[in-house]
């Protein structure tokens, strides 16, 4: 386990990344386990979601309410457009500011630096661990829903099912490559976090909320839950847009690479 | 002799704040030498400069006559580093320590690095959570003795080790200059240096103050010597002595302090005339040791 700055940190996730999974199955499980008696009362909660406002419905990933009391549309409101997302997300935020940041601010760079290992090399391993495990959780949500689909009869299409866990796993590792990109151009763990979570945050809010006020609509463009969600991939299976996301994270791992090249490692 | 080390002009500043400024630095393939100077003063700032973990604001450094911002790669293959901030990955055992760095120099013999810790007296088997600062000391040197370098970069290498442990790693450093390697070790306690290095390069905010052999260092280095008479003595006597730099009579003239550059013979022989009660000699601190050479050498010492 200790070849290479790759495989140790992926080790270095061996107690805490089983909880992560345990989340994400949680909020799956939930989700579908929910969906026969949702289905049995859909005229009771039909009248519910009518009452929401159109803001509040955005947010949750729809663009009307009976989009959800469909399978599909109620899998994706909860799964992939809110807090499933948001689970892989702050992972791979974890794992992008562990990377250098963390080292950092803890002091082992140091001794890496020391190595005969480039510092582009510990950039791209940082993010090859990054992509793998975030791969791996996307996985673990795929493999889960097309298990429950049949059981519950949820309606659910392969090609969907798919398209949608490839694109939760894009759309983390979009916010993961930011904070590795951060930290990778300060060295400063704290505000690494603090400012990958904050556009974490923003960027959903007006990605649900800017399409309501026609003057700032254009906003929502510029968030990457616009270039996922917004297409419905559970629904409409595969199309170019989240390929946006791609390369959003090319350009993150690019300036990482390139910053933390010429900068000054501080102790 | 060729320099495995040597840095010209070298500045580094923070913003404003100055690291090192001119520093001209030449350390020879096979000796020990050691950075002398206060906490603060720009050792680890030169070291890090070394190593490529920050950039020069001006002027360069080259190690085994590869330039430090080109070759860091070449460079960190054949140098062993101790970083004076030591921290290092509390989940694993000091084993695993050993293997991941060894796996990173292309190192899976881990022979060296456990004949080390042996020395040292540290179970690599535990976790590094678990160790004192001491033991995290241990497997530091450890970990830079692994691959045998051919230069050891030590940043304070005895932060944190007892006496006994200290003379081991004594041990170590000469066997490395016995075997032709050369030690670059940076410290702020002038006796250590002395006894291990062939010579020493004094730094003090910022700027280079001297380079000399530890003999040179020795014969200029003040010492404090503290004389009880049994009656009182006339401490004039002892001004006029060559070398004496400063007296301080004390309780009636019954104690002199006295601060002597380079031998104390002819002091000891102007006090035999008198009864001495006690004597007490202070080995001549670090301090005192570069008030000897700022007094030569103030001008460009500590302006700015």
């Amino acid at each position: 386990m200790f070849d290479s700055v790759f495989r140790k940190t992926i080790w270095d996730r061996k107690s805490g990344f089983v909880w992560w999974v345990v989340g994400l199955l949680a909020i799956t499980g939930v989700t579908v386990a929910f969906w026969p008696t949702l289905q049995r009362d859909s005229d009771a909660l039909m009248d519910l979601m009518e009452g929401l406002p159109e803001g509040m419905l955005n947010l949750f990933g729809a663009e009307e309410a009976s989009a959800f009391l469909t399978g599909p549309g109620f899998v994706n409101s909860r799964v992939f457009a809110s807090v499933g997302s948001f689970i892989a997300i702050f992972f791979a935020i974890s794992m992008g500011t562990a990377a250098i940041a963390g080292e950092e601010d803890k002091r082992t760079l140091d001794l890496l630096l020391a190595t005969p290992t480039p510092r582009d090399r510990i950039v791209l391993e940082s993010f090859a661990a990054q992509a793998v495990l975030t791969t791996v959780l996307a996985t673990v949500v795929w493999i889960a829903l097309l298990v429950a689909d049949p059981l519950l009869d949820i309606g659910l299409s392969v090609t969907g099912v798919t398209a949608a866990s490839i694109g939760m796993a894009l759309l983390a590792l979009s916010f993961g490559s930011l904070a590795l990109m951060i930290g990778a151009l300060t060295g400063n763990r704290s505000l690494t976090v603090g400012v990958t979570a904050g556009v974490t945050i923003a960027t959903f809010f007006i990605n649900g909320l800017a399409p309501l006020i026609d003057s700032i609509a254009w906003t929502q463009k510029l968030t990457p839950f616009y270039w996922l969600l917004d297409h419905q991939p559970l629904v409409n299976g595969f199309q170019w847009q989240p390929l946006v996301l791609v390369a959003a994270i090319v350009v993150f791992v690019g300036i990482a690479l390139w910053g933390f090249r010429r900068r000054d490692v501080t102790v | 002799m060729t320099a495995v080390i040597r840095t010209s002009n070298l500045s580094k500043f923070y913003g404003k704040i100055r690291g090192v400024e001119d520093l001209n630095l030449e350390v020879h393939a096979g000796e020990t030498f050691g950075f002398l100077g206060p906490n603060g003063a720009g050792k680890s700032t030169t070291i890090r400069v070394l190593l490529d973990f920050i950039r020069p604001t001006a002027g360069s450094a080259e190690v085994f006559g590869l330039a430090a911002t080109e070759h860091s790669v070449e460079i960190h293959r054949r140098v062993g580093y101790l970083p004076g901030e030591l921290a290092m990955y509390e989940r694993m055992t000091g084993e695993e320590l050993l293997r991941y760095f060894g796996a990173l120099r292309d190192v899976t013999d881990l022979a060296e690095g456990r004949r080390v810790a042996d020395i040292l007296d540290l179970d690599l088997s535990r976790t590094i959570r678990s160790y004192s600062s001491g033991n995290r000391q241990k497997l530091g040197l450890a970990q830079a003795f692994l691959h045998r370098p051919e230069l050891l970069i030590l940043d304070e290498p005895t932060n944190g080790l007892d006496p006994l442990i200290q003379q081991a790693f004594y041990g170590l450093t000469a066997e490395a200059a016995a075997e032709g390697r050369t030690v670059f070790l940076s410290s702020h306690i002038l006796p250590e240096v002395e006894r291990i290095a062939d010579r020493v390069g004094i730094i003090r905010g910022g700027h280079l103050v001297t380079v000399a052999s530890v003999a040179e260092l020795k014969a200029k280095a003040l010492r404090r010597l503290e004389l009880r008479f049994g009656e009182p003595v006339d401490a004039t006597t002892f001004e006029r002595i060559a070398g004496v730099r400063s007296v301080s009579p004390g309780d009636g003239g019954r104690v002199i302090d006295l601060q002597i550059e380079g031998s104390v013979d002819a002091v000891i022989k102007e006090a035999s005339r008198h009864e001495v009660i006690n004597l007490v000699s202070h080995e001549g601190d670090l301090e005192e040791a570069f008030l000897a050479f700022y007094s030569e050498s103030e001008e460009g010492a500590d302006v700015r």
